[in-house]
């Protein structure tokens, strides 16, 4: 909310001004740069993960190079055969960057946004006009700074990993017998979704949310999945970054994982109240949400997804995910934290809820370039021709209507790390690891345990009187109306199926 | 039970003692009162001041006969003779106004006040005084306030007074008595008292007696006006027409006397158009009293919506606020009055952001205060006030976006129900409610022997709730209740010597034991024009507001009390200083301070989350100390003031909770801890038509903590970033408040002429805020996905031209 005060200062009355950061000099000069280590065991995926990564000077000038060189500095001919590559050189060059700016459509100048000329009166003094940047570098035809696909993850990401750590997690079991499972670098050992630029990353269609992965520390295959689901052991971590000239990073003390939630329904409530363990939870569930899948009403009212937990986990993270029929893959959808309030927490079981969004999304753009949309103008003529690039958003249809939530519990010290983002990152309450003398450490090693449920939007406008209530079909979230008025959501009167929860009060 | 109690004892009392005078002193010419009248008894030679109500007491008078002489500069000195017998004299007086500035008025107040009054760190200001003084579009107590030395802004956006080093919340700010929550509009960049309607406000910095209570640092305490009773403009009598049925029709008229007259007049009114609001003042009589009502509205969203209507486009945004404050007084007799005040403001910002998503923000916020006093005036030397007052503060948020805002205009066989649903939403929800039973009695005793007593029951509804997503996130409710009593007297043991002891005893009932603040003042005055002050005290407060430290706006305050069982914030107050009366206005003061904190709040930034409520805040420590100078002055057409300031302020607070204090980080400057300022308002009237006004302060930049190097990190606020571990590429920050922006200086100017326009007499004012054009740091921001990093500065106002019209009707 601060964020928001601030904005809207600025924009009525702030100035801004570029400064030098020599002038900050006598703040950061004396700064070295330090280790960040997220260790991460994840009960659910059988695995863990450890990412250690560089922290940068102020004064850096090697990561981010404003160039574009995904591929390297190679030949033309060697760009040209790699998919998506565009080749910076002139045709003097052998050799020159090859990246994935495409000079038809990122050529955005500096402050990486498309001069509008609303009116096209030919100025951009006008409101709503935004003009070429004053540098010259819109429309220049060369990547520049700041530029989309300037710099991406995939040109720095290797740059800010530290591969040369030697990394291990100690298990020790409940009759402490002690395990070690090392594990070595993966350059493509995790991956995130990345909204590609779209001209609008608000919201993207499948087409323009890319994979991007990361290097990281994984297990060795030696390890076993086992290793990293036995909740009643502790675990302890260990790096050795000595040649990068951090020396032995460990962790403070052995931690133990967290247990994953339980879904519940409404009706479980009560009777969930009085467990006091997990296997109470998972016992007094009515769902089988390992396996089946739940549903939900289009338009329909106040429709939630309940899990439980065992005190004292009442944090989470809700990540909620969404299928991409084309590709067969579920693509990520949005995320946030989550708590379950103190009025949820009942001795020892803490109940949280997530309102399901019960509207499709629109996922899928409709295949054809239509006004507005970005494109390639290769041939230079003001106007789209068949067979140019352009960038195809969303065509107003939402056709999504499958999708799961995944809930995440942390380990006390992730959720430490996670949540205590308002302490420094190198504070001792924040992080539990520490060096050879003592000093914490930036980052956490601790435990993230996830639990998904999986469910389906039914639209029940598009079925009959006779398919409306069919169980099979409608899975029992649609009941037919014979005569009902849609006001105000839309001027109808007359027979409709409609969710089982529907009101009217979903279109106010 | 209590109150028969005093109305027993408090007669028997002034009965043993003896006869007294005491009355109302007004002005002649529109009713209103008169404070810090000086009225003597020749043959006794003694003397005395009214308040700020205008009432005055002479507690023992011999029987016979005395001339009162009752003098005010700007009034006809007036002399009459009375006769005592041994009874108890009303006597109401009515001062005639002579052709004399107002300056001088306030300088005759100034006087009695500082004759009279041992407060220490007090500071009275005119509604003149606000009204000349330059400010950014509109005049505003606060920021005249933050010109004094013990008072400081975080920045130009932020109207919240800082009173030597306490936080914003600290303050006791009363509006005819009733508790304010959240004085501000636009994010605190105005204050929500329309300057138009202040008849006096007093200010006390620190070391202030135990009648006010609750609050640690500093009393702002505001009156209104109480209205012109005595030029009504309704004609005294009405013509009523007799008409004859019969043809040809007869109208006989004939005179009746107005009888609504009687009950309520019209005065005057007055207006203000500026480039910020649109304001009105009106006044007139009541049935034996007088009313007021002002209110002011921005107006800068109607000329948005005209503008997105000519273009027949959606508004992105709009915003706009409006206060009113009503005040009516009225004698049921002689001895009682009843004075209702109301006031009511409220803020609005909505933005609609329309894209692939659309996003619809809505904030509304506002105060909602209604005051019921009663005063009971016998005519002895005793006066009983009591009050029930209700205090609102309500703060309402909803944030909604919408994913798929254009779904169903394709081609589609279905029926779209989507319009107006929301996706997802954030309401946010505060709520003060604070219901303020209090009595206040003054009694004086003798010409050296006075107290003021008294009781207060506070009864609060703390309310805060967030719903995110449909889930209750938040949910902290309280109802703490507050019993205080205070007694405080002052003695003047010699001529040279006031003494003036109090204490305040109150019950919160979220802490077992009873909370004792015990404050003493003294006041010597070895030679007529030069007193020496010192006071120490001990304070607490009960409620706090979470947003505190980092802010740079205040657009409202996030209201929580103790937690339970947890101590009441508490601070001690050690203040020394002098101060001269050189001449007739000008006058020189000097004053240290020391202030220690031994509890105070602040949001704790590694809650449990299992155990929120008990553990959403924690407690640290903190002191502040400084020397603060102040030079009024007011000759020939020059007025106004210079002063200077040096202060300290350190906090400690274990952040993390581990018990052991960080010095680096746990032991740090306060965000608003500036060394040096220097402050300078100045008034020029440079002859009848026109007046000049200038503001400067030069003073220390604000602390910050600085960015040190830049690494990929993960946290709730960068949402996604356990999906992304990349996303967010943030700040590694160096020592806490181990910075300071660049030095802060601003100066204003202002100049006013008298002119008729449209045939209505008034006052043009042009301001001109910054006019140096300096660049003051609000902030920096680092943008670190640059090889080297990029460093932005954004600052506060820079030079701006406004400009308004004052007429009256």
């Amino acid at each position: 909310m601060k964020k928001y005060h601030l904005l809207l200062l600025i924009i009525l009355l702030g100035c801004r001004q570029e400064l030098d950061i020599s002038e900050f000099s006598f703040n950061f000069s004396s700064y070295v740069p330090e280790l960040r280590i997220e260790a991460l065991i994840l009960p659910h995926d059988a695995t863990a993960i450890v990412r250690i990564d560089k922290s940068f000077l102020i004064n850096d000038t090697e990561l981010y190079d404003c160039r574009d060189n995904d591929f390297g500095y190679i030949s033309e001919d060697s760009c040209q055969t790699i998919d998506g590559a565009f080749w910076h050189g002139d045709e003097n060059d052998m050799v020159a960057d090859c990246g994935d700016w495409n000079p038809f459509i990122h050529d955005l100048g500096s402050d990486g946004i498309e001069s509008t000329d609303n009116n096209s009166d030919g100025d951009y003094e006008d409101f709503g006009d935004i003009a070429p940047d004053e540098d010259g570098t819109e429309n220049n035809g060369i990547p520049d700074c700041d530029e989309p696909n300037m710099d991406s993850y995939t040109e720095i990401l290797p740059s800010i990993h530290d591969s040369t750590c030697t990394v291990s997690i100690i298990k020790t079991s409940i009759d402490g017998t002690e395990d070690l499972c090392s594990f070595f670098f993966e350059d493509a050992a995790g991956y995130f979704f990345n909204n590609m630029y779209t001209g609008d990353k608000s919201n993207p269609i499948f087409d323009n949310i890319e994979t991007v992965t990361y290097g990281a520390y994984i297990p060795d295959s030696n390890c076993g999945e086992d290793y990293w689901t036995d909740y009643s052991a502790e675990y302890s971590f260990y790096a050795d970054c000595s040649a990068s000239g951090f020396g032995i990073i460990e962790s403070e003390e052995p931690i133990t994982i967290s247990k994953p939630v339980v879904f519940i329904s409404e009706n479980d409530v009560e009777d969930i109240k009085s467990c006091d363990d997990y296997d109470c939870l998972v016992s007094s569930t009515s769902i089988n949400f390992q396996e089946d899948s739940l549903y939900f009403g289009r338009y329909s009212l106040d429709q939630k997804i309940r899990w439980a937990s065992i005190l004292p986990d009442v944090t989470f993270q809700v990540v909620q995910y969404m299928f991409d029929r084309g590709n067969n893959e579920y693509k990520y959808y949005h995320s946030h934290a989550g708590f379950s309030p103190p009025e949820f927490q009942f001795n020892d079981v803490a109940i949280s809820e997530e309102t399901i969004v019960t509207e499709f999304y629109d996922g899928e753009g409709n295949g054809e370039w239509d006004d507005e949309e970005i494109y390639a103008d290769e041939n230079e003529n003001g106007q789209w021709d068949e067979g140019e690039y352009f960038i195809d958003t969303g065509d107003t249809i939402p056709e999504v209507d499958t999708y799961y939530y995944e809930i995440f519990t942390f380990s006390d010290s992730y959720r430490n790390y996670y949540f205590h983002y308002q302490l420094y990152l190198d504070d001792p309450e924040r992080t539990n690891l520490r060096d050879e003398e003592s000093n914490p450490v930036m980052g956490a090693f601790g435990s993230m345990t996830s639990e998904k449920i999986h469910f389906r939007i039914i639209d029940c406008t598009i079925h009959g009187p006779s398919d409306c209530e069919n169980t099979e079909i409608t899975k029992s979230v649609c009941e037919w109306n014979e005569n009902i008025s849609l006001q105000p959501c839309v001027d109808y009167e007359g027979p409709i199926c409609l969710p089982v929860d529907f009101s009217t009060e979903y279109c106010e | 039970m209590k109150y028969i109690k005093v109305l027993v004892i408090f007669p028997l009392l002034s009965l043993l003692i003896g006869a007294s005078i005491s009355g109302f002193i007004r002005d002649k010419n529109n009713g209103e009162p008169l404070a810090y009248t000086n009225i003597i008894l020749l043959e006794n030679d003694i003397g005395t001041a009214a308040d700020v109500s205008g009432y005055y007491i002479f507690p023992i008078v011999d029987d016979g006969k005395h001339t009162m002489r009752i003098m005010m500069i700007g009034y006809k000195t007036l002399e009459r003779e009375i006769t005592v017998q041994d009874i108890n004299l009303r006597i109401d007086i009515e001062l005639e106004p002579t052709a004399l500035d107002f300056d001088q008025v306030t300088v005759s107040a100034e006087r009695m006040r500082f004759e009279k009054r041992v407060d220490i760190s007090r500071m009275n200001l005119t509604n003149r005084e606000i009204r000349r003084a330059p400010a950014f579009i509109e005049a505003d107590i606060f920021r005249t306030l933050q010109f004094l030395p013990s008072v400081s802004a975080s920045n130009d956006f932020n109207a919240a007074l800082i009173v030597r080093g306490g936080s914003p919340d600290e303050n006791l700010i009363l509006l005819d008595g009733t508790e304010i929550y959240n004085p501000y509009h636009i994010g605190g960049v105005f204050s929500t008292f329309n300057a138009d309607m202040i008849s006096d406000s007093e200010f006390l910095a620190g070391g202030f007696p135990s009648k006010y209570g609750g609050r640690l640092s500093s009393v702002l305490n505001i009156t209104a006006r109480e209205g012109d009773s005595k030029n009504g403009r309704l004609p005294d009598s009405l013509y009523i027409y007799d008409v004859e049925v019969d043809w040809p029709w007869n109208w006989n008229s004939r005179k009746r006397k107005n009888n609504l007259k009687k009950y309520w007049d019209f005065s005057k009114g007055s207006g203000n158009i500026s480039l910020l609001s649109a304001k009105f003042l009106a006044e007139g009589a009541l049935y034996n009293g007088s009313w007021m009502i002002s209110g002011r509205r921005t107006y800068f969203d109607k000329f948005v919506s005209l503008y997105y209507d000519y273009r027949d486009e959606e508004e992105p945004g709009n915003y706009y606020f409006w206060d009113t404050h009503i005040k009516m007084k009225t004698s049921i007799n002689q001895n009682n009055q009843l004075i209702y005040s109301q006031f009511s403001g409220k803020d609005n910002l909505a933005l609609g952001l329309e894209g692939l998503a659309n996003i619809d923000f809505d904030w509304d916020w506002g105060n909602r205060t209604q005051n019921l006093s009663w005063r009971y005036i016998p005519n002895s030397n005793y006066i009983v006030t009591t009050r029930l007052s209700k205090t609102q503060y309500n703060f309402d948020v909803d944030f909604e976006i919408d994913f798929n805002p254009s779904t169903g205009t394709a081609d589609t066989s279905t029926t779209d129900l989507s319009s107006g649903s929301t996706d997802l939403d954030l309401f946010l929800d505060n709520l003060v409610e604070d219901v303020d039973l209090n009595q206040n009695i003054k009694f004086i005793i003798t010409d050296d022997i006075s107290f003021d007593a008294g009781w207060q029951i506070k009864n609060l509804n703390l309310d805060y709730k967030e719903i995110f997503s449909g889930q209750q996130v938040t949910s902290i409710q309280s109802q703490p209740k507050i019993y205080s009593s205070f007694i405080n007297m002052t003695l003047k043991t010699s001529p040279l010597l006031y003494i003036n002891p109090g204490i305040r005893v109150s019950k919160y009932n979220r802490y077992d034991k009873m909370l004792i603040n015990p404050t003493l003042g003294i006041k010597f005055n070895p030679i007529s024009d030069l007193a020496l002050k010192a006071s120490v005290g001990r304070y607490s407060q009960f409620l706090f507001t979470v947003n505190q430290e980092n802010e740079l706006l205040r657009i409202v305050d996030f209201w929580q009390p103790i937690p339970d069982g947890e101590k009441p914030q508490e601070a001690d107050h050690l203040i020394l200083g002098g101060e001269y009366w050189i001449s007739t206005g000008n006058t020189i003061s000097l004053e240290t301070y020391y202030k220690s904190y031994s509890s105070i709040y602040d949001l704790n930034p590694a809650p449990d989350y299992a155990n929120i409520e008990e553990t959403f805040s924690l407690s640290g420590t903190a002191e502040a100390y400084g020397v603060e100078f102040l030079y009024r002055f007011n000759k020939n057409k020059l007025s106004g003031w210079v002063s200077y300031a040096f202060s300290n302020i350190r906090r400690s607070v274990d952040l993390n909770s581990d018990t052991i204090l960080d010095k680096d980080k746990e032991i740090y400057p306060a965000k608003y801890d500036k060394p040096h300022t220097f402050n300078s308002l100045l008034s020029y009237q440079i002859n009848e038509k026109y007046f000049l006004g200038l503001s400067a302060t030069f003073g220390s930049g604000q602390t910050y903590t600085p960015v040190i190097g830049k690494v990929h990190q993960g946290g709730v606020r960068a949402y996604g970033s356990l999906e992304n571990p990349y996303s967010n590429f943030g700040n590694i920050y160096g020592v806490r408040n181990g910075a300071r922006y660049p030095n802060y200086f601003r100066t204003d100017i202002s100049l006013g002429r008298k002119s008729k326009v449209f045939g209505l007499d008034g006052e043009l004012k042009f301001q001109v805020i910054n006019i140096t054009n300096h660049y003051n740091v609000l902030l920096y921001l680092w943008d670190h996905k640059a090889s080297p990093s990029k460093v932005e500065a954004y600052s506060m106002f820079p030079i701006i031209l406004t400009f308004g019209w004052e007429f009256k009707i």
